[in-house]
């Protein structure tokens, strides 16, 4: 793929994040580099603790002030690290939305559903009362809330969960963003609304032409949704790549770990369903090796003293850090969509 | 699919109708105090009774100046209105001064309170959001002032300024800064972590907007359960002030002061300090029984959300 920086939404490069803590300092984010071209879809899976959100949090310009950030950020053209938070926020709040794992705690318990939707845009433009009234309710109605004119004056409990997140999606599209994030964004709903919402999430973006991060540790969601995929590891990114390639050639052997491990509903009813043994590493300590070698069943003495870096694992810039990169073909995901 | 319960029946009416119907719900809801006790419903009533009482006074057909005498010295109590309580050493009615004295008493507590809490959750919401610094001197402040006893500050401020309403209020309100600061210091660093506040400032709200516009409604049910009590405990030392004699100047009416001024022929006239002393423990009462009922909706909902 030819670079075109004209069409690059959001670059990061060599972005490393460290927190102290008591103990010592913790390596959250370690050498990660990333590019999103306008109106593409990136997903970024892991298991939890693998720094997804941190890596939102980074970008957003909410991680803890306690937190060491080095490396570059770049939004659009305009480098985010290192710049004034006032200038940032009014930056990335007005053309970046976020929608939050959790629905029921993102919204304000005490404050009406519309002006929560509409807040962003009085925040950024000064809208009237009116014209926010407006807007909210338009909001409202492009994510399916049904009577959206008599939703606008009522109290977050009074919706359901999957309605909630719906409200979520509405303010966060409130500044017709050019990047919307969803961090997690299905995981706290049940499975049916899972779906309604990523594919309310697919036409808005198809509409509106705004580019994508998906945060999920659902491999399904990536699978059909994304247009590139990149998979992190204790605070790394051990691949990336178009998504299809990923899928179907792992290149990083956690990759397809974590790709097998997906139930499959044809699968024989009694069969052991596929873990991955361990736990993530520790990250207290920058690590000089690979990060998944202790848990990876292909690891060699190599895996434990050289830290693989990414390197090209197929066409269209797949890559993966792998020592050891897999041969054989993952299973398909065809049973886990 | 429908949000919300209320839905469908609100639908179905026109919608001026359907407004009229939510508001009404909304009011009867609100008059109903949900979930409280007989004593806690008693309680409510009473103070509210007590507000009105005091704020009507000298439109009740037939009470007679606090102030001056109305009949024999240190009458007992009988049936009529002004006699209720009997009257004091100067033959003064105790139904009258009480009456009138809560007037004084509730003015005083209740500007005294406006003026801790603006001040304490100032305060409170700056060490809460901002920790640091600013968390170590209101910390230092709060520790302070709690570790002194309150009617020892008051003497202390009020042998310098001489005694007065105004004086008082202003003293009475220092007492419980402290209190509200680091009740709302907690309030802000619990609020602080939640999805909310990061979805507002992923939004670009800056600290003013995120402070007042998404943590401070938050902290609307926790605060309001600590006034009560709060309150309760202001009532108990303005009296002990007036008691001493450094309360409200005489001869204006206050439960303090008419208590200390029955001790002296408590022994020969035992009910006289019956009224100022009924009146004191009732409010006091109904003020902590009104707290513990706010503190329970505030841990009903705390649950539900």
């Amino acid at each position: 793929m030819a670079p075109q920086p004209q069409h690059t939404l959001l670059d990061i490069r060599n972005l490393h994040l460290r927190l102290p803590s008591p103990k010592g300092e913790l390596h959250l984010l370690n050498d990660i580099s990333l590019t999103l071209e306008r109106g593409r879809t990136l997903g970024i899976v892991g298991e939890s603790g693998a720094g997804k959100s941190m890596l939102i949090r980074a970008i957003m310009g909410l991680a803890s002030r306690k937190a060491r950030i080095s490396g570059e950020i770049r939004f659009d053209g305009d480098t985010i690290t290192g710049m004034p938070e006032a200038r940032r926020r009014r930056l990335l709040g007005a053309r970046v939305g976020v929608v939050f794992q959790n629905p029921t705690a993102s919204l304000n318990a005490f404050e009406r559903v519309g002006p929560q939707v509409s807040e962003a845009a009085r925040v950024h433009r000064g809208i009237s009362a009116e014209e926010a009234r407006e807007l909210a309710i338009s909001l409202l109605e492009r994510v399916g809330i049904p009577d959206a004119a008599s939703c606008h004056d009522r109290y977050p409990h009074e919706f359901s969960g999957g309605m909630k997140q719906r409200i979520m999606i509405a303010s966060a599209l409130a500044i017709e963003p050019d990047l919307l994030i969803a961090d997690e964004a299905t995981t706290a709903l049940d499975v049916t609304v899972q779906k309604e919402i990523l594919d309310l999430l697919q036409i808005l973006q198809a509409e509106t032409g705004m580019g994508m991060i998906q945060v999920t540790h659902n491999l399904g969601v990536v699978a059909g949704r994304t247009d590139e995929v990149a998979v992190m590891y204790g605070g790394r990114l051990v691949e990336t790549g178009p998504t299809r390639a990923v899928f179907e050639a792992p290149g990083h052997q956690y990759t397809q770990r974590l790709i097998a491990a997906v139930p499959s509903l044809q699968a024989p009813i009694d069969q052991e369903l596929v873990s991955i043994p361990g736990q993530p590493p520790d990250r207290l300590i920058g690590i000089r090796a690979c990060p998944f070698a202790p848990r990876c069943a292909a690891a060699t003495p190599l895996c434990s003293e050289t830290m693989p870096v990414l390197a090209p694992a197929g066409d269209d810039g797949h890559k993966a850090a792998c020592h050891h990169p897999p041969r054989v073909p993952a299973q398909t995901l065809e049973g886990a969509r | 699919m429908t949000p919300g319960k209320t839905h469908d029946t609100t639908t179905a009416l026109p919608p001026h109708r359907a407004e009229l119907a939510r508001g009404w719900r909304a009011g009867i809801a609100r008059m109903r105090f949900p979930q409280s006790s007989p004593l806690e419903a008693f309680s409510i009533l009473f103070l509210i009774g007590l507000v009105l009482i005091a704020a009507f006074a000298d439109f009740i057909p037939g009470l007679v100046n606090p102030n001056f005498p109305y009949g024999d010295f240190s009458a007992p109590p009988n049936w009529t209105l002004n006699g209720l309580f009997g009257t004091d050493g100067l033959g003064r009615s105790i139904l009258s001064r009480v009456i009138y004295g809560a007037r004084q008493t509730l003015i005083i507590v209740t500007a005294a309170t406006v003026i801790s809490m603006v001040c304490g959750i100032f305060l409170g919401m700056l060490a809460g959001y901002f920790r640091g610094f600013a968390e170590h001197g209101v910390d230092l402040f709060a520790n302070t002032m709690s570790s002194l006893p309150p009617v020892l500050i008051i003497l202390a401020l009020v042998s310098v300024t001489g005694t007065s309403v105004l004086t008082m209020t202003l003293t009475l309100g220092i007492l419980d800064i402290g209190t509200y600061a680091r009740i709302t210091k907690g309030g802000v660093i619990s609020q602080n972590d939640r999805d909310y506040v990061l979805a507002a400032r992923a939004l670009g709200a800056g600290h003013g907007r995120v402070l007042l516009r998404e943590i401070l409604p938050n902290l609307v049910p926790t605060l309001t359960a600590v006034v009560p009590p709060l309150m309760a405990g202001l009532i108990i030392t303005e009296g002990s002030l007036s008691f001493l004699g450094f309360g409200i100047p005489a001869p204006a009416p206050s439960w303090g002061g008419m208590i200390a001024g029955s001790t002296d022929l408590i022994s020969r006239f035992p009910l006289l300090i019956f009224g100022p002393i009924l009146a004191i423990v009732l409010t006091v009462y109904a003020l902590n029984t009104v707290g513990d009922f706010l503190a329970r909706r505030v841990d009903i909902r705390e649950r539900q959300l």
